[in-house]
């Protein structure tokens, strides 16, 4: 049964877990643990990738509207079922590896899950702290903050809609005589630089967003310190900010790199 | 100005554009392109760069926008004629790319990055104005989620270029290769079609920006803000409805637009 297992999560997660590994993407390691033994259960039944992914998008949503709703109880349901939905975010791609049913329509409902969750996350936590705090002030920074966080998602894939429009030909060229440039960095500087990118990744993905959130809202129930959950969100829509800015620059840099990487993963 | 010299101009610097706006039906696009092929035909004698000019309209973009959000009544009307000239900018910066060919991917990324402050700030704007006419909450809460809906139609609209770039869209343009190419299409003045037109054209900022630009007259010219609120509500509500309809029309077509998507990647740059 072990080694069937260590196969089955090999089918299942092993590219993601190599990218893990080298990405250095922490965050996703708990959904993960947990994602690989229901999908053990789920693939002898005839539920769908799919489905799966349609379910999780249902209860992601369910979870916001938890929150909207803004008692104590509901806020810790719709923060559980925020993590459900991370979860079912994994088990639906494992399926698929495993049942060998990846296709187009999976693509397009994962990325209306996550426009969803990411677009509707900040701007509940403003609109609850609004109608705790009676301050229009929340309701703006948890818009700004929802919609930078989506502008991060667009800006990240620009080169992806840039490669369908432009004259890629002239870039591939271009990249043949341009020599890599990158290499040549400092081993402490490169990995200080690995470092602080790795954190705010880890900080921009939706699930120690939620984390973090979850805890303060615990410590607002638990003590009455709703000043943790302003000051929260007042941090967060700065870091978002700041990410963004970041990420507009870093990606225009990397953009040439960034569109022949893309064209060598089509034509592969 | 040689009449001759001046159609072989607007063909090479709007060609293949107005074919796509023929085509496609976009005419809320007429005016402005209309206006900016004369300015192109200034600026391309200049050594001002297409990216300059992209760069340029987002400025004057974001300033229509905030001159609109102070909310007095002439600061908003030059925010409005602002926001016109965007949209003419926003034609300009392509047409001088094409003339003088200097095309890239970096005018691309400014652009993008562009439409999407626009996009998103339009609808706050108006609620924002809105709210701070009336002081009620639920404009600046109605104008953040009319914000969304249209941000969260740009983005759907893009799924089918990050679909394509993985692994999956291969077995799709496969499969594709075995069908009967090139289904019968639709008459193109079907009801369906120019409800669909309509549809999308109330969804342009081109329409939204005229149609609050003339509720703000008239509220002006009335010293009534019902017909703001009216319209403001009724684009919440619309949007809303445009972006739950745009998610199940586009689950359907997914396969049909990334196989587009990868044959526009492959005829343009391969």
């Amino acid at each position: 049964m072990p080694e069937k297992f260590k196969q089955f999560k090999q089918i299942c997660q092993g590219a993601k877990l190599e990218k893990q590994k080298r990405k250095k993407d922490w965050w996703h390691a708990v959904p993960r643990f947990i994602s690989i033994y229901i999908t053990w259960i789920l693939v002898k039944t005839t539920i769908t990738a799919n489905f799966v992914t349609i379910f999780g998008i249902t209860i992601g949503l369910t979870g916001l509207y938890l929150i909207f709703l803004g008692n104590n109880f509901t806020i810790i349901l719709g923060f559980i079922l925020l993590y459900v939905y991370h979860v079912s975010d994994e088990i639906d791609g494992e399926i698929a590896r495993y049942k060998k049913q990846t296709s187009v329509q999976g693509i397009y409902y994962d990325e209306i899950g996550h426009i969803l969750i990411q677009g509707g996350l900040f701007f509940l936590f403003g609109y609850n702290l609004y109608i705790i705090t009676a301050n229009n002030l929340y309701i703006i920074l948890g818009f700004l903050s929802s919609f930078f966080l989506l502008c991060i998602r667009v800006v990240r894939k620009i080169s992806i809609v840039a490669i369908s429009k432009s004259s890629v030909k002239k870039i591939i060229n271009k990249e043949q005589i341009i020599p890599h440039k990158n290499d040549n960095k400092k081993g402490g500087l490169k990995l200080l630089k690995s470092i602080i990118i790795n954190l705010i990744n880890g900080f921009s993905h939706t699930i120690l967003i939620i984390t973090l959130f979850f805890v303060s809202y615990i410590l607002y129930i638990e003590f009455g310190l709703i000043e943790i959950l302003e000051l929260l969100l007042k941090i967060y829509t700065v870091f978002i900010f700041t990410v963004l800015l970041f990420y507009t620059v870093t990606k225009f840099r990397s953009l040439e790199k960034d569109i022949i990487k893309i064209y060598n993963s089509i034509n592969q | 100005m040689d009449r001759e010299s001046f159609k072989d101009f607007k063909r090479i610097c709007q060609g293949n554009k107005i074919q796509v706006r023929k085509k496609e039906k976009k005419w809320w696009l007429a005016p402005f392109q209309f206006i900016s092929i004369f300015i192109t035909w200034i600026l391309v004698k200049t050594p001002i760069s297409a990216n300059l000019i992209t760069v340029f309209s987002i400025i004057i973009g974001m300033t229509g926008l905030i001159l609109i959000g102070l909310t007095k009544s002439l600061l908003i009307i030059i925010g409005f004629m602002f926001l016109y000239l965007y949209y003419t900018l926003d034609e300009v910066d392509g047409e001088v790319a094409r003339y003088k060919e200097i095309t890239s991917v970096q005018g691309v990324f400014y652009d993008e990055v562009g439409h999407i402050l626009f996009y998103t700030g339009l609808f706050f704007t108006f609620g924002y104005c809105i709210y701070n006419i009336t002081s009620d909450n639920l404009f600046l809460i109605l104008g953040i989620l009319a914000s969304f809906f249209l941000f969260g139609i740009r983005i759907i609209r893009r799924i089918p270029y990050v679909a394509s770039s993985k692994g999956s869209a291969k077995k799709v343009i496969k499969d594709e290769r075995n069908d009967v190419q090139n289904k019968s299409s639709k008459n193109s003045f079907s009801i369906f079609f120019i409800f669909r037109n309509i549809y999308t054209a109330f969804c342009t900022p081109i329409i939204i920006t005229t149609t609050y630009f003339i509720s703000f007259l008239i509220f002006f010219m009335s010293d009534n803000s019902l017909i703001l609120k009216l319209i403001m509500i009724c684009y919440a509500i619309f949007m809303f409805s445009t972006f739950s309809l745009f998610i199940l029309v586009r689950s359907r077509t997914i396969e049909k637009d990334v196989i587009k998507v990868y044959k526009i990647m492959n005829e343009e740059n391969i």
